[in-house]
């Protein structure tokens, strides 16, 4: 039986604009999405078989106090019919609330409120507005705890990363772009070792190789789809013990030192990457072109940007000038038949 | 030729000017194509009070063809000096001799061309082709986004018809001086396809560089290359096949995605050693052997 998201909250509270965002979302979870402004008569159908609850509020709503009586009525009847429900409260319209540094506070407000008449039910609150990148991170964040081995396609991401000398691999959600999951950050900050330049003679190689890993990786020549095990003795990437993936201990999470993570990348990158995109396919789109992939070999780094599985995008970023995004293009078509498997394994419908 | 060394101060650069009525865009156009200034930013632009000329070189060039994108170790400098000006500027006021440029670029707004800035164009014109017959006359009918794809085209006939007609008054001669007329828009990618024109009127290696796009499509089977300056995204010379927009538009476009991608995974521990790999060292022939 599949669940459903519900999308609940006062009329006017912007459900109709996450509503578009949530319905593309909903074609890579495999899952219905189900849309409601107010509680009807037939509360065990709309609260039965529901795997997450988004309520969206309001920041400045001119009547809070109701606001939160239906959100109470609808949390009662939730807990009911489907007590395993993960519940995410969307402060909305975040860009109304002018003064830079009054929106922490109005949310740590909101955050107290919410979660005093939530009562024992764990809730997760982001502050949100369609105008910046806060709606998107709060929809990966969902979409990733949506994905219940998420922590496991992180690791595999991680091993796809070291076989190919990666800094990082993201893997995105195919229409939305949002972020599903990401490899963990690498840690040891070995000092950048000046490169030789690649000599234009030597024949290209397919085999990626990381002068800088420790593990040979003549051993793991490419991505291989037997049951991969991160050696964890040699591992050249954080060990997650509590943070499951790299993506989530980004933000958010004191416990998570950004000084860790030697390369220090742009903290925008997925909504910015995800925005890039998608505006590229739509210029494609004009011209009838279709696009499929993206390989890039810039100033800075090179990536290669591909269909991983049926649902989702993967982008290698790699920053050693000797790896050929033919190698990288290989590692990925490798790879395809493991992240299909892991894919099914999450994403079709519990029974 | 310029050495490697060369003051950029001691280059000759082409200069150009934009004139046109207030308001019509002017201020707009050169911080849109040189400064990366969004679009949308432009409404906050104050209005010039006095002549400011911007100076502006082309660095790194790179092909782009069925979005295969090089960068080319290669510096061809274009140097440019652009003369923005007030709109009530005239040829008294600007006090030098338009016989300096090598360009002139006139500025109409198209939701209001009027007698006025139509006389006021002409007269520049023809005091310009008159000190220097080889000036480029360049036209832009700008805001084109302002009007439907059907007022748009009347009125961009209408105006080369009036200015035809007004030059014909001056003297009949004149009728004949060539005035390039192309509609411009910030809002989509019209204005660096028209720029690159412009400059493509100023580069005297173009037959050379359009002869080495199309060897370079003939031998990679590329239905079309354009190559482009980084930065600006202009392009400097393209193959011989017709420039179709959609295409231009796909390729500036990614171009523009490129760039923007560009900070996004710069890793500040491993980007410094990858940049020593990139940029090659000069050779040792490039210093002035005086
Ligand atoms: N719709 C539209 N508006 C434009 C376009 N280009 C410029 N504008 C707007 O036109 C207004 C005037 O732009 P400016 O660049 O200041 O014009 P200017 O010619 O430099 O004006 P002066 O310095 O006063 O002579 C601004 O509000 C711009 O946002 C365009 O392509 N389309
Ligand atoms: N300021 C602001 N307005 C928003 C935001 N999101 C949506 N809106 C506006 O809120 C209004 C109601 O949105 P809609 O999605 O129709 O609400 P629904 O009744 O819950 O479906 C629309 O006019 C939107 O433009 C936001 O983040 N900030
Ligand atoms: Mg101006």
């Amino acid at each position: 039986m599949k669940k459903k998201v519900l999308l609940m909250g006062a009329s006017g509270s912007g459900k109709t604009f996450l509503g578009d965002l949530i319905l593309n979302l909903w074609d890579c979870g495999g899952q219905d999405a189900f849309m409601d402004s107010y509680l009807s008569t037939q509360q065990n159908t709309i609260f039965s078989h529901v795997g997450v609850l988004i309520y969206v509020f309001e920041v400045d709503s001119r009547n809070m106090t109701k606001d939160l009586e239906y959100y109470f009525n609808c949390l009662s009847a939730l807990r009911k019919y489907s007590p395993e429900a993960n519940v995410f409260l969307l402060v909305h319209k975040m860009d109304l609330v002018k003064d830079p540094r009054i929106p922490a506070q109005v949310l740590d407000k909101k955050r107290g409120e919410l979660m005093e008449v939530s009562g024992d039910t764990p809730i997760t609150v982001f502050g949100t507005s369609i105008y910046d990148e806060t709606l998107y991170k709060a929809w990966s964040r969902i979409v990733h705890t949506l994905i219940p081995n998420a922590s496991v396609l992180s690791k595999h991401l991680t091993t796809l990363a070291d076989a190919c000398g990666a800094t990082e691999v993201v893997l995105f959600e195919r229409t939305t772009f949002l972020v599903i999951a990401t490899s963990s950050p690498p840690t040891i900050s070995t000092p950048p070792q000046p490169i030789a330049p690649p000599t234009p003679s030597a024949a290209p190689t397919l085999q990626p190789t990381h002068p800088t890993s420790s593990r040979s990786s003549l051993r793991n020549p490419g991505f291989s789809s037997p049951p991969m095990s991160i050696d964890e003795g040699s591992s050249r990437r954080q060990q997650q013990s509590n943070h499951s993936n790299g993506y989530l201990s980004d933000y958010d999470d004191p416990t998570i030192d950004d000084e860790l993570d030697p390369h220090q990348l742009e903290p925008t990158r997925y909504e910015r990457t995800s925005e890039l995109i998608k505006a590229f396919k739509h210029s494609c789109s004009r011209v009838r072109e279709e696009f499929h992939a993206l390989e890039m070999e810039l100033a800075d780094f090179t990536a290669v940007l591909d269909e991983l599985t049926k649902s989702t995008y993967v982008l290698i970023v790699v920053h050693n000038p000797t790896i050929e995004t033919a190698a990288l293009r290989m590692n990925i078509r490798l790879a395809r038949k493991k992240f299909e498997e892991l894919q099914g394994d999450s994403l079709v419908s519990q029974s | 030729g310029a050495s490697s060394s060369a003051d950029s101060a001691n280059l000759t650069r082409s200069k150009i000017l934009l004139v046109g009525q207030r308001s019509t865009g002017k201020t707009s156009i050169l911080q849109f194509l040189f400064n990366n200034l969004d679009s949308k930013q432009t409404f906050y632009l104050e209005t010039t009070t006095r002549v400011t000329t911007h100076t502006f070189e082309y660095a790194a060039l790179s092909p782009i063809s069925r979005f295969i994108l090089t960068l080319l170790p290669i510096s061809t400098i274009i140097p440019l000096e652009l003369w923005d000006c007030p709109g009530v500027t005239t040829i008294d006021t600007l006090n030098v001799p338009l016989a300096q440029f090598s360009t002139i670029v006139f500025v109409f707004d198209i939701q209001h061309v009027t007698q006025i800035p139509i006389v006021r164009f002409v007269d520049f014109a023809a005091a310009a082709y008159q000190d220097n017959p080889s000036v480029n006359l360049e036209v832009f009918v700008h805001k084109a986004d302002t009007l439907s794809e059907e007022y748009r085209i009347d009125s961009f006939r209408h105006i080369q018809q009036r200015v035809t007609d007004e030059l014909a008054e001056i003297a009949l001669e004149y009728e004949q001086i060539p005035i390039n007329f192309q509609l411009t828009s910030i809002h989509d990618n019209s204005l660096h396809e028209a720029f690159s024109r412009v400059i493509h009127r100023l580069i005297d290696s173009l037959p050379y560089l359009e002869d080495l796009m199309n060897v370079f499509c003939a031998n990679s089977q590329s239905s079309k290359a354009f190559l482009f300056d980084i930065k600006s995204r202009l392009y400097v010379a393209t193959d011989a096949s017709p420039v179709d927009t959609p295409t231009h538009n796909l390729c500036s476009d990614y171009l523009h995605m490129l760039s923007s991608f560009g900070p996004l995974y710069r890793s500040i521990t491993a980007s410094p050693p990858r940049h020593r790999v990139v940029i090659p060292s000069p050779p040792s022939s490039s210093f002035p052997s005086s």
